[in-house]
């Protein structure tokens, strides 16, 4: 192998606090989603609390976790799928990241990020060059109301999102549905014009949110400052309509 | 949908329970008294064609496609001359039994008792087999869940594929007959060789014309319905049966509903003269199409109407029921006949051969759900995605069906056992999961070895843990199991030892196969007899293979060496001294230890360390194997495949070092054992795909529980397909899946009146959930669902 195919980031060392095979909804075809810990947010809805903190694990090197996705080579190729880097916020791990995304690169696997938008542009703009697919959400249009419920603004968030567009990467956008918090139609609107005016995206995934995560609040000993309760299906039906009414495709994966 | 017809035949069938008709055994013995003395392949054939004199004649309400081999609609019946002896012990309670219950009329037992059984003491091959077998195999292979082969000396053989191709649909038994006449007019009785291939043309003269009589005394009965019939479209119906019954299988069909009347006629015989499983229909979509497409361009046939008859044809196939011992059904459980029907895959030229018909048979399944016949898709890198695309949607249904084979893996597997290349790639499957070809000879599963015995043995000093007896060999002197590689060496020691006597078992019941079973009218099916003037059962098919010794509990096996490899020598936590104590009580006390055993590494998770065991295991198992050849000098072929044999072989094991508890299930085929596998399905497939499956000529098998959730979107459809791809693209030969919930289950066992229709895949084949006994419902149950988080 000529040098310039070595990635020199193999033996970087990150946390990686769960790894899924077989995932089929985090992207196209079957693929191994790599959850790598710790989060700049703190969503009040969050599912995964104990992806917070990234040192709850045991750190593992570029190298290893690349072993573990290549073991499903064969499948990704049958099906057109890869691997989908998730979190906890996996740009939080900068350097961690890009040892595993040039690594997939130079194999030919497929990448997918699904990502807060919540980063530096500047130190993370190279790994956003190299991954395929990117699902990033857009929680909130208003500022504030997105600090009061996740601990930081949008602003950089709606510019990176910008940003990842202009890069000609695919994109789709996910919406957390939270009651009372983003659901309604004037914040359904505002999003759906963002996107119009700013971005070139292959969709909109709603993700209604769901309370399977509330147990683990308690297992970390963590307060949960708000509750949610799960959206009806026929106001999700309506906010997926009002969407596509802004000519914008609904997605399910 | 199907048509009102077939649903309304369905409903009907499904409300039935299976009987034990005694006309077949009354002809049969009728004929054998009065023919004392004569060849045995002779005395065969004649007795084959008087039951076709004289069994009763029934055309059911609404039927296109006609037969029965009993005067029930479900049918089993008793072949007094392989065994009796099981029937007169248990017959009191088929209707009681778990598995598989019959019912049984006073008046048909009463005949069985005074007319049948005493004519048949000390004749049948039962009693055969069990006064030659000798003493030390008879010990670990009668009746002990260790070496088990009494499907081949409590019944008949079957695993035949009938030639259409080149005999039945070429030259029809009219064709058959005149050839063997031709063939006897050059022989004179002037040397042995001689005199025994003159019995046999004459008996494959009698049974041909014991079918035709069969045939044509439809074809009257049909008539004189049609006479008394006031509904005029019935009585057209009734017409064109008569004008059908009439031409076939005497001569070869013209039609498409000739061509799938001659098929149920072929079965037909196939059941009446023998009663086995696994007579397979072979590549019903390569011999059909050409039919379908005449008649489409003669515009005598629809596609509705050739839907219907096929859909007919599947029904015929579920509604006779093989008639097995309390025993047998342990093993081959879920009335389940094993006739399986091959569609998809290459052509003999190595072109892709999917037609309508391949298309319309996955229908047929989809529509009406009946356990037979054992549908099987033959899948290959130019396979047409919407093809692959269509067995998904089936397997979608969650009947089990149908059962995917990799299309090469197939064709190399029957290289490696003589096969032609243009007859390698026109495979079709036997039974459960055997690359099979219609002028094979073959006894597809002749055996089943208990891989755990082995295990059990070398840890335990020869001895039965559950009954304390030396089943196995005694550890020799001085030898200590200082590191994992002696522990393997002894259970491989013990593990040849029982395929010695699986060995041993087998060449006995072939040599008195040939004795006292001659097969003549299966003889007229199969590419070769006919051209060798011998029988099937001495080795008259043009290929003769050799028997199949399947393996059962490879993954036990591998995760309790694995075990002892963590536990024993690596983490020095237990003694094997300890270990075997706590084995002995079922780990009573050694609850921890027991957990330890638990979370050593489990087959199935794509962990290299321990699923190169199971590969190093099933590679010695072969290597054994392959050192004996069988009575016509074949070598044995190994396999992994399940029927449900996991359940009664693990019944007679006790805990075993990965955890598991005294009696409780083994595992099927390559398939990870119930409820450890759980990375992932691409986890669970690389790890079966490690096994080489390519040298398992008898074929192997894994099985995967998906839930229905993951199959709900088009899109989860095509990952479906490509999953299948991937498996295959990594060298294995079979998969199926079984999509039910956990739940469905649950409830179909509370209620399993509401849940009569409901198949799933049990092993090898699909059945009836609610026909399981409680035992392997429970075991379905258990197996590993994938959710998706």
């Amino acid at each position: 192998m000529k040098a310039s195919k070595q990635n020199p980031n193999k033996n970087i060392k990150g946390y990686v606090f769960q790894t899924q095979r077989w995932s089929l909804h985090d992207g196209d075809g079957i693929r191994t989603s790599i959850f790598l810990g710790g989060c700049p947010l703190r969503c009040s809805w969050c599912h995964n609390p104990e992806s917070w903190s990234r040192n709850s694990t045991e750190t593992v090197s570029v190298e290893e976790v690349i072993k573990t996705i290549k073991r499903d080579e064969v499948f990704y190729r049958a099906s057109g799928g890869g691997v989908t880097f998730s979190g906890g916020e996996p740009t939080y791990q900068t350097e961690f990241l890009r040892g595993l995304v040039k690594s997939c690169m130079l194999l030919g696997i497929n990448t997918a990020i699904e990502t807060s938008g919540f980063f530096n542009w500047k130190s993370n703009k190279d790994i956003f060059q190299m991954l395929d697919f990117v699902f990033v959400d857009i929680k909130h249009m208003d500022s504030k109301i997105h600090k009061k419920y996740t601990g930081v603004g949008n602003k950089l968030i709606l510019e990176n999102i910008t940003k990842i567009s202009d890069l000609g990467k695919t994109i789709i956008i996910r919406i957390p549905l939270i009651l009372g918090v983003n659901d309604d139609d004037e914040n359904i609107d505002k999003t759906s014009r963002f996107i119009l005016e700013n971005l070139d995206i292959e969709g909109v995934e709603i993700l209604p949110y769901h309370n399977l995560g509330e147990y683990k609040y308690k297992e970390l000993g963590l307060d949960t400052q708000y509750q949610f309760a799960e959206p009806a299906k026929e106001r999700i039906e309506e906010i997926k309509d009002r969407i596509k009414s802004h000519s914008i495709n609904i997605i399910d994966y | 949908m199907s048509t009102e017809r077939i649903a309304k035949l369905k409903k009907n069938y499904i409300d039935i329970k299976p009987s034990i008709c005694v006309e077949r055994a009354i002809a049969f013995t009728k004929s054998h008294k009065s023919t004392e003395g004569e060849a045995m392949i002779l005395r065969r054939a004649k007795a084959f064609k008087e039951v076709c004199k004289q069994i009763p004649v029934t055309i059911f309400e609404d039927e296109l496609i006609v037969g029965t081999p009993g005067i029930y609609k479900r049918s089993g019946f008793v072949c007094p001359e392989f065994s009796w002896q099981w029937v007169e012990k248990e017959m009191d309670d088929f209707g009681k039994r778990s598995q598989d219950p019959y019912l049984i009329g006073k008046e048909q037992k009463e005949i069985l008792t005074k007319d049948i059984f005493p004519y048949w003491r000390g004749k049948s091959l039962e009693e055969a087999f069990l006064s030659r077998i000798p003493e030390k195999t008879k010990k670990i292979a009668v009746d002990t869940g260790i070496v088990d082969n009494d499907s081949k000396w409590r019944s008949a053989v079957g695993e035949i594929t009938p030639d259409y191709q080149d005999i039945i649909f070429k030259k029809g038994f009219g064709g058959v007959r005149k050839e063997a006449e031709e063939k006897l007019a050059n022989l004179e009785p002037i040397t042995g060789e001689n005199i025994d291939k003159i019995n046999f043309y004459k008996s494959m003269v009698e049974s041909c014309e014991g079918i035709i009589i069969l045939s044509k005394r439809y074809s009257e009965e049909a008539r004189k319905m049609a006479d008394r019939e006031k509904d005029n479209k019935r009585k057209e119906e009734l017409l064109k049966i008569a004008e059908v019954c009439n031409n076939i299988p005497e001569n070869p069909p013209l039609t498409f509903y000739e061509a799938i009347q001659t098929v149920w006629f072929v079965q037909l015989g196939s059941v009446l003269s023998e009663n086995s499983l696994a007579l397979n229909l072979g590549r019903f979509d390569q011999y059909m199409y050409p039919f379908y497409e005449k008649d489409l361009i003669n515009n005598c046939i629809t596609e509705e109407v050739a839907q219907e008859l096929i859909e007919a044809l599947w029904l015929k196939l579920s509604e006779w029921v093989w008639a097995i011992s309390k025993n047998t059904a342990q093993y081959f459980a879920g009335y389940n006949s094993f006739q399986n029907l091959t569609v998809g895959g290459r052509k003999r030229d190595g072109g892709d051969g999917t037609n309508p018909i391949s298309y319309m048979a996955l229908k047929a399944t989809q529509n009406i759900k009946t356990h037979q016949p054992g549908l099987s898709v033959r899948i290959h890198s130019d396979c047409p995605q919407e093809f692959l695309l269509a067995v998904c949607d089936l397997i979608r249904e969650g009947t089990g069906f149908p059962a995917v084979h990799n299309d090469r893996i197939g064709s190399q597997m029957l290289l490696a056992v003589g096969l032609s290349p243009e007859d390698a790639r026109d495979w079709s499957n036997c039974g459960c999961v055997v690359p099979h070809f219609r002028k094979i000879g073959e006894w597809t599963s002749a055996v089943n070895i208990n891989l755990a015995a082995a295990l059990e043995y070398a840890l335990n000093n020869g001895k039965s843990r559950i009954t304390g007896e030396q089943m196995g060999l005694l550890q020799a002197e001085g030898q200590n199991f200082d590191s994992i590689e002696d522990v393997k060496g002894a259970v491989y020691k013990q593990l040849a030892n029982l395929i010695k006597h699986a060995v041993v078992s087998t060449v006995v019941a072939q040599q008195i196969h040939t004795e006292m079973v001659p097969r003549p009218f299966l003889s007229t099916l199969v590419g070769g007899c006919m051209e060798k003037g011998v029988d099937l059962s001495r080795g008259g098919a043009l290929y003769n293979v050799g028997p199949v010794l399947t393996g059962i509990g490879v993954a036990d096996v591998a995760n309790s060496l694995i075990a002892i490899k963590t536990l024993v020598f690596d983490e020095k936590k237990v003694t094997i001294d300890e270990l075997n104590k706590a084995l002995d009580r079922n780990w009573e006390g050694y609850g921890d230890l027991r957990k330890a055993a638990l979370e050593s590494p489990k087959y199935g998770n794509d962990i290299d360390e321990v699923d190169y065991l199971a590969v190093e295991i099933s590679d010695f198992y072969n290597r054994e194997i392959k050192k004996y050849k069988d009575y016509f000098g074949s070598f044995f072929n190994s396999a992994f495949m399940g029927i449900s044999n996991y359940i009664p072989t693990g019944s007679v094991i006790g805990a075993t070092p990965d955890g598991r508890y005294a009696k409780s299930p083994l595992t099927e085929g390559v398939s990870p054992h119930a409820g450890t596998d759980l990375t992932s399905p691409t986890a669970v497939m690389r790890s079966a795909a490690k096994i080489n499956h390519d040298i398992h000529t008898g074929g192997t098998l894994l099985n995967i529980k998906l839930s229905p959730e993951l199959l709900q979107t088009d899109k989860s459809l095509v990952n479906l397909a490509s999953l299948i791809r991937a498996y295959f693209e990594l060298g294995a030969f079979h998969v199926q899946f079984n999509v039910i919930s956990t739940e469905t289950l649950r409830e179909a066992q509370l209620n399993p009146e509401e849940y009569k229709d409901l198949l799933v895949r049990v092993a090898g084949y699909s059945t009836q959930f609610v026909n399981l006994s409680r035992e392997v419902q429970d075991a379905i149950i258990e197996r590993t669902t994938y959710e998706s988080i």
